[in-house]
């Protein structure tokens, strides 16, 4: 399965104005069940380059998941843009734009009710996915009474009731509590054992590995300025520093085969260098 | 943590169908959508204009804002048509001096004074509104339709066209001043120069406030309107859109309050107790002199010390 493209990128640039680019020159492929990461600092293009792999803008250059042309033309064509959309989930950094209904289960419903589901069935895959989720107990609330994770969660669970192949990420893990985090990496890491292709974008170096098996580096130039394992990537101080994903305190550590990455920086002590 | 449902499992990918070619217009939604980022990309070249050099950027605001406030009264006060369009030519040089181009010049200009000031001075040029000296005869003689009798003789007047040549004039004279400014000066430089001249600092305030966060609103706009697009996996009614826009309304207006909220508690924290920051004092230089005689000049043209016609 792992061979088979999803998303095939050439000759990619986006301007949000004339002459500012926030994507130069991308060409990559992403196959199906791949878990890739998007790593770069702030402002380098990562949620404008997940925004066009989710059909929500329109580049110049040829943009094509699975197989066939994705344009601001062809998402005017409702079936097309629907089959499109029932593949690809997209859950916003900002879980405030995506949740739109009046309560949790309603909000989950939506994407079912949507598909065609009968009721019933709609709201056994609603509660079935905000158990995953950990959810259930918030499903009669008001999203805007609940916290940020909690807005997180009820966004991944609103996107997954649709059961996408694809599911792409803004920052995951952003503004979320420690164990917030470990739950979004272990439910992350369920989805792409279920054979989902995940694709994250995010600066955390230290969940990376975790994250995903593939790593794109983009840089302030809005390139891409490399793409690899994360053990070789997390290892490429020169790189890293370059992009400005790390400062000149900053140590990697990689423990074992698996690429287990923990990341910290030393602070300068009196008579000692770092 | 609970075991994912099975029906989430994935398989092999299937292909997506073709897309049929369709001409429809985009909906008002994602004519929304074009709109912000249009917007978006005008204050970025706006603010280009104005940090680029040329004839106006120098300028310092306060001196600028006196200077447009004097050439305004003079423009409502002369009663000189060449004059006006003398000025109009100056104008015109002026903005490309300062990197405005024509085509921004004329639509930011002229189109809005003929759409509007020009409609409104329309019926003035003809001998019903404005009897005068008939120029044209629209028709002569009286008309009539059953008991209904028109007046005798429509013609377009000297004087009627006089009148709205000359509106139209004033009004696209005031639009091109006050474009210049606006181009050719950052916005905080701008409040600022308001402030120092007396506009009360609350006043300031809420512009400077207004101009930050209503950016700020459209690009969270933006994000609901891309966020509801990512989400369309079925057909949608007009009805479905109705209540998404109705939900949205009343969420973008429940985020701008708590947004509010967070501002106010934050300009508090920093210290904030209701008087906004005094504008800094800047010393004019000649260029500002050379400015302002320019001025009083065709100040002095306009209002009559020298007669072009």
């Amino acid at each position: 399965m792992a061979n088979t493209p999803v998303f095939e990128l050439n000759d990619v640039n986006y301007a949000y104005r004339p002459g500012e680019y926030a994507l130069r020159d991308i060409n990559v492929a992403i196959a199906a069940g791949e878990r890739v990461a998007l790593l770069g600092p702030n402002g380098c293009g990562k949620s404008t380059l997940e925004k066009v792999l989710a059909g929500l803008i329109f580049p110049a250059g040829l943009v094509t998941a699975f197989g066939r042309p994705i344009t601001a033309q062809a998402m005017r064509d409702d079936a097309f843009a629907i089959a499109f959309r029932r593949r690809v989930g997209f859950v916003f950094q900002n879980a405030d734009v995506q949740i739109f209904c009046a309560s949790v289960l309603d909000e989950i419903m939506f994407g079912p009710l949507a598909l065609g589901l009968p009721a019933d069935e709609a709201r056994r895959r609603a509660e079935e996915i905000m158990a995953f989720v950990g959810i259930a107990p918030l499903a009669d609330r008001m999203p805007h009474h609940l916290s940020g994770g909690e807005k997180k969660k009820v966004a991944i669970a609103a996107v997954l009731a649709v059961n996408p192949d694809v599911l792409i990420l803004d920052e995951p893990t952003n503004g979320l509590d420690p164990r917030t985090q470990r739950w979004m990496l272990e439910a992350l890491a369920q989805l792409a054992a279920a054979g989902k292709t995940i694709i994250t974008a995010t600066h955390h170096l230290d969940t990376v590995s975790e994250l995903a098996e593939r790593v794109i580096v983009m840089n302030e130039t809005h390139t891409i300025a490399a793409d690899g394992r994360p053990a070789d990537i997390l290892q490429d101080r020169e790189l890293l520093l370059a992009a400005n994903l790390i400062d000149e305190r900053y140590h990697v550590h990689l423990h074992g085969d698996d690429g287990h990455v923990h990341i910290h920086r030393h602070e300068p002590g009196p008579g000692r260098q770092t | 943590m609970t075991h994912l449902p099975s029906w989430l499992s994935t398989g092999e990918p299937s292909p997506l169908p073709s897309a049929k070619r369709r001409w429809r217009r985009a909906d008002y939604l994602a004519k929304t959508l074009a709109d912000i980022q249009k917007i978006m990309a005008e204050d970025m070249l706006q603010t280009g204009v104005a940090a680029r050099p040329g004839l106006l950027q120098p300028i310092e605001p306060r001196v600028k804002v006196v200077g447009l406030v004097m050439l305004l009264l003079a423009v409502a006060l002369t009663a000189s048509i060449p004059a006006l369009a003398a000025l109009h030519g100056l104008l015109i040089l002026t903005a490309l001096a300062s990197g405005i181009g024509p085509k921004t010049y004329l639509l930011r200009v002229w189109l809005p004074a003929l759409l509007f000031a020009g409609l409104v001075v329309l019926p003035a040029i003809f001998s019903w509104v404005t009897p005068g000296d008939p120029l044209i005869f629209v028709y002569r003689g009286e008309w009539r339709l059953g008991p209904l009798a028109l007046p005798a003789d429509l013609a377009v007047t000297r004087q009627g066209l006089t009148a709205a040549v000359m509106v139209l004039l004033r009004s696209a004279a005031s639009l091109g001043l006050v474009m210049l400014l606006v181009k050719t000066t950052r916005w905080p430089a701008l409040t600022k120069a308001f402030q120092s001249l007396g506009v009360p600092a609350v006043f300031v305030l809420v512009l400077e406030l207004t101009y930050r966060y209503l950016f700020l609103f459209l690009l969270l706009l933006a994000d609901f309107l891309l966020g509801r697009r990512s989400r369309l996996v079925g057909g949608e009614s007009p009805l479905d859109r109705l209540e998404w826009i109705g939900g949205t309304l009343a969420g973008f207006l429940r985020l701008a309050g708590e947004y509010s909220r967070e501002i106010a508690a934050a300009m508090t924290a920093r210290g904030f107790g209701g008087a906004a920051q005094p504008a800094p004092a800047v010393r004019p230089g000649p260029g500002e002199a050379v400015y302002l005689a320019a001025v009083i000049a065709i100040c002095f043209i306009l209002l009559g010390g020298i007669n072009l016609g």
